[in-house]
């Protein structure tokens, strides 16, 4: 017989069960829910509202915010709605699986209004707020310094027309050939004024015994003689000056290759203008890039350090032949959000994989492919696998196009050069972290680029020369730069190569080249003039000269050999006495 | 209506009703057994249920399982122990795994060693708690039948006629 007292009761209380299951299965859900995310991760979870259809499986969650357990006044993301499809038949298994889900307005890192903290709970993790501050800069003054020391000195300055051995030559001539064809004229002269004087004495005056024969003879003889001494410095001299002519060819040749000499090739070395170029360039991007990655780490926490899980009671027994899988994940779910991403606020949308409670016991690291749209769009592509004891985590960033502001390169007391602001760089970054140890490279092409060298320093040209190279430099209108970064994520050390240095100093090579050949040819005709000028104040003044005097010493010497004659013809006979 | 009025007193005819040590004494058992283990596992709701279909008294289920709430984690270093030996126990090592794999079985969390021993505690302790219950409200349940018939819950369930209370 049925014992109704009995039964009714216990069909009131199952039905009452079902009833409040029934109609209050979402808050009971969103309880539940709360409790395990909580439990999970060790801070305050907020779930608005909470939806849950059992007979689809799909959950759809509204105001949704997870405190950060390690900065309890900050959210570690909170997404204005979330849809969730969850796999039934792993939730039997008190898996909580998200096959696919979505989650829209999701913001990281928001700041709350009420402490994330649990009662309860361990203390959170002392974590100071990650602030991101560039690295001191290598000091861009010494690589100038460097760069400087590098080049070929260039002697233009101290070669001056004093300097010149072909100028020094002719002045040196010039005093020489005055002072001889003075001396010579002079001694002409005296010749010419001695034999006058010598004729006079001896010529008929009426009384041919006050004449001495003797002297007459011997002051004729002296004469020919001084003649003859004159007449041999005068072929010297014409021998002389033909010399002359050779001293100041080979002194032409010589200058020509001092003027050579004196303008050694301005060489830009290419590593080196890169250097000097694109150090603290590079290094802005470089530390801007490793800040992001350091940003994005600190960002996502890990699991099995992050999380402070409230302690359970007892242990949970790993059973033979079962592997252990993770209570939480979500295998693909669609954000679409905004947050700031190094210093800069962004709007992002795409996809995260992979993300679980427990990485260790999921075979797929946690993987996001996002693109964000701000000042920049980027493409960011990371994986973080924290599967090993050793955390391996990979950044990918492309970004196709940004636009960069007006850039300084080098340094003002070497050389200054503006890359005009409508630069375009397409940035191609691959970081990897195992542990701390980073290593990567980073790839960046800039387009449309237009430099303008602004100051130059004086030992290779200053202002003139920048006014040339910037000529030149409009060829150079894009580079590629790839940054090799190695060291650990709080000491790291790059190094790069670009070709920007070979492009510039390609061009700035080629016009310095060209001008060099100018500046040359220009001094070759300075010398050439001051050549013909010298071997035509030879040929036409001084060899003419000294022919001249030559003639008047040939005259004097055919009036001094007449009178000699004149004299020995007189000698032979006696005087006729009247 | 008719049917929620006949539901309501019978309801509180189970109060009322005072029954039998055995029905009492199975209450305080479940109870003590329902409280025993950590309420994140399915195992209380479901012997919440099964309890339910028993002719135990549900307020001493109640009660029980209240009370031994409070008093389980204090045990826990004994259930760990316990939880550790049984789930380590090399013949029924594969019987746990074939278990957990299926549907459901999960959810009572029975590999964690504070709710397999817990529940073995419960289950041990289930004849000694029994068998005092069922002494003492043999012995001592009509004095206690005393003191809860002028008790303000019993006014409230039963109404202010005492007779209503029925003797076991």
């Amino acid at each position: 017989m049925v014992r109704w007292a009995y039964l009714v009761p216990r069909i009131v209380i199952l039905a009452l069960i079902t009833l409040a299951v029934w109609v209050g299965s979402d808050p009971l859900i969103h309880r539940v829910v709360l409790s395990n995310l909580q439990n999970a991760t060790g801070a305050k979870v907020d779930i608005g509202h909470l939806r849950y259809s059992l007979s689809n499986q799909k959950a759809y969650l509204k105001e949704l915010a997870f405190a950060d357990p390690r900065l309890p006044m900050r959210n570690l993301l909170q997404a204005e709605m979330a849809y969730l499809e969850l796999d039934a038949d792993r939730l039997l298994h008190r898996q909580v699986v998200i096959e696919r889900g979505e989650a829209s307005r999701v913001v990281f890192g928001a700041p709350r209004t009420v402490s994330g903290d649990l009662p309860g709970f361990p203390t959170p993790l002392e974590l100071e707020e990650f602030e991101w501050n560039p690295r001191e800069f290598g000091s861009i003054e010494e690589i100038g310094l460097a760069w400087l020391d590098q080049l070929p000195a260039n002697n233009t300055t101290a070669l001056t027309v004093e300097n010149l051995e072909l100028v020094q030559i002719a002045q040196e001539l010039s005093g020489q050939w005055k002072t001889q064809l003075r001396s010579l004229t002079e001694s002409i002269a005296t010749l010419k004024q001695e034999r006058t004087d010598l004729s006079k004495a001896t010529s008929d005056d009426g009384n041919p015994l006050r004449r001495n024969q003797v002297n007459a003879k011997s002051g004729f003889e002296k004469l020919a003689q001084q003649s003859k001494s004159i007449q041999a410095r005068l072929i010297d001299l014409e021998r002389v000056a033909l010399s002359d002519r050779d001293r100041l060819s080979l002194a032409f040749s010589r200058d020509f290759h001092k003027v050579r000499q004196s303008f050694a090739a301005t060489s830009f070395e290419s590593d080196s203008v890169s250097k000097l170029l694109l150090t603290e360039f590079q290094e802005k991007r470089v530390s801007e890039i490793v800040g992001w990655f350091k940003w994005f780490r600190s960002v996502v926490p890990d699991p099995e350090t992050d999380f402070q899980p409230k302690r359970q009671r007892g242990e949970n027994l790993r059973l033979p032949g079962i592997d252990p899988k993770p209570g939480f994940l979500i295998k693909s779910i669609d954000v679409e959000g905004e947050g700031r991403f190094a210093n800069r606020h962004m709007n992002f949308a795409g996809i995260a994989r992979n993300l679980t409670s427990a990485p260790t016991l999921h075979d797929q690291p946690a993987s996001f492919e996002l693109r964000a749209q701000g000042d920049q769009h980027l493409i960011v592509s990371c994986t973080l696998d924290r599967r090993d004891e050793m955390p391996i985590d990979s950044l990918n960033v492309v970004c196709p196009d940004m636009e960069l502001d007006e850039q300084l390169l080098g340094e003002k007391n070497s050389m200054l050069v503006t890359m005009g602001p409508a630069n375009r760089i397409q940035a191609d970054i691959q970081i990897n972290a195992t542990g701390n140890q980073l290593s990567g490279e980073l790839v960046f092409r800039h387009s449309n680029v237009s430099l303008h060298v602004d100051k130059l320093h004086e030992i290779i040209g200053g202002s003139d020369a920048a006014l040339r190279l910037n000529q030149g430099l409009a060829s150079v209108d894009r580079f590629e730069t790839r940054v090799t970064l190695s060291g650990t994520i709080d000491d790291y050390d790059y190094q790069f190569q670009s070709d920007l240095g070979s492009r510039f100093a390609n061009a700035a090579n080629q016009l310095l080249d060209h001008h060099r050949e100018q500046e040359i040819e220009l001094r070759k005709n300075e010398l050439e003039k001051l050549l013909a000028k010298e071997l035509m104040k030879l040929n036409n003044e001084i060899l003419p000269e000294i022919r001249k005097l030559g003639a008047l010493l040939e005259q004097e010497r055919v009036e001094i050999a007449s009178r000699q004659n004149s004299q020995s013809q007189g000698q032979g006979r006696l005087p006729k006495i009247h | 209506m008719k049917f929620l009025n006949s539901a309501w007193s019978s309801f509180r005819s189970t109060v009322k009703g005072f029954d039998t040590p055995h029905q009492l004494a199975l209450g305080i058992t479940l109870g003590m057994v329902i409280g025993w283990v950590p309420k994140d596992s399915l195992i209380p709701y479901a012997l919440g249920v099964l309890a339910l279909l028993t002719t135990a008294n549900l307020l001493c289920i109640a009660i029980a399982a209240i009370a031994f709430s409070w008093i389980s984690p204090l045990l826990d270093p004994f259930s760990h122990q316990l939880g550790v030996w049984v789930l380590t126990f090399a013949p029924l090592e594969s019987t746990w795994s074939k278990l957990i794999q299926l549907p459901v079985v999960p959810w009572t969390r029975f590999e964690n060693t504070v709710v397999t021993g817990s529940l073995g505690l419960g289950l041990l302790m289930a004849i000694p708690i029994y068998s005092i219950s069922y002494y003492c409200f043999a012995k001592f349940g009509s004095a206690i039948y005393f003191h809860f018939s002028r008790s303000r819950v019993a006014r409230w369930l039963v109404g202010n006629n005492a007779n209503n209370l029925q003797k076991s």
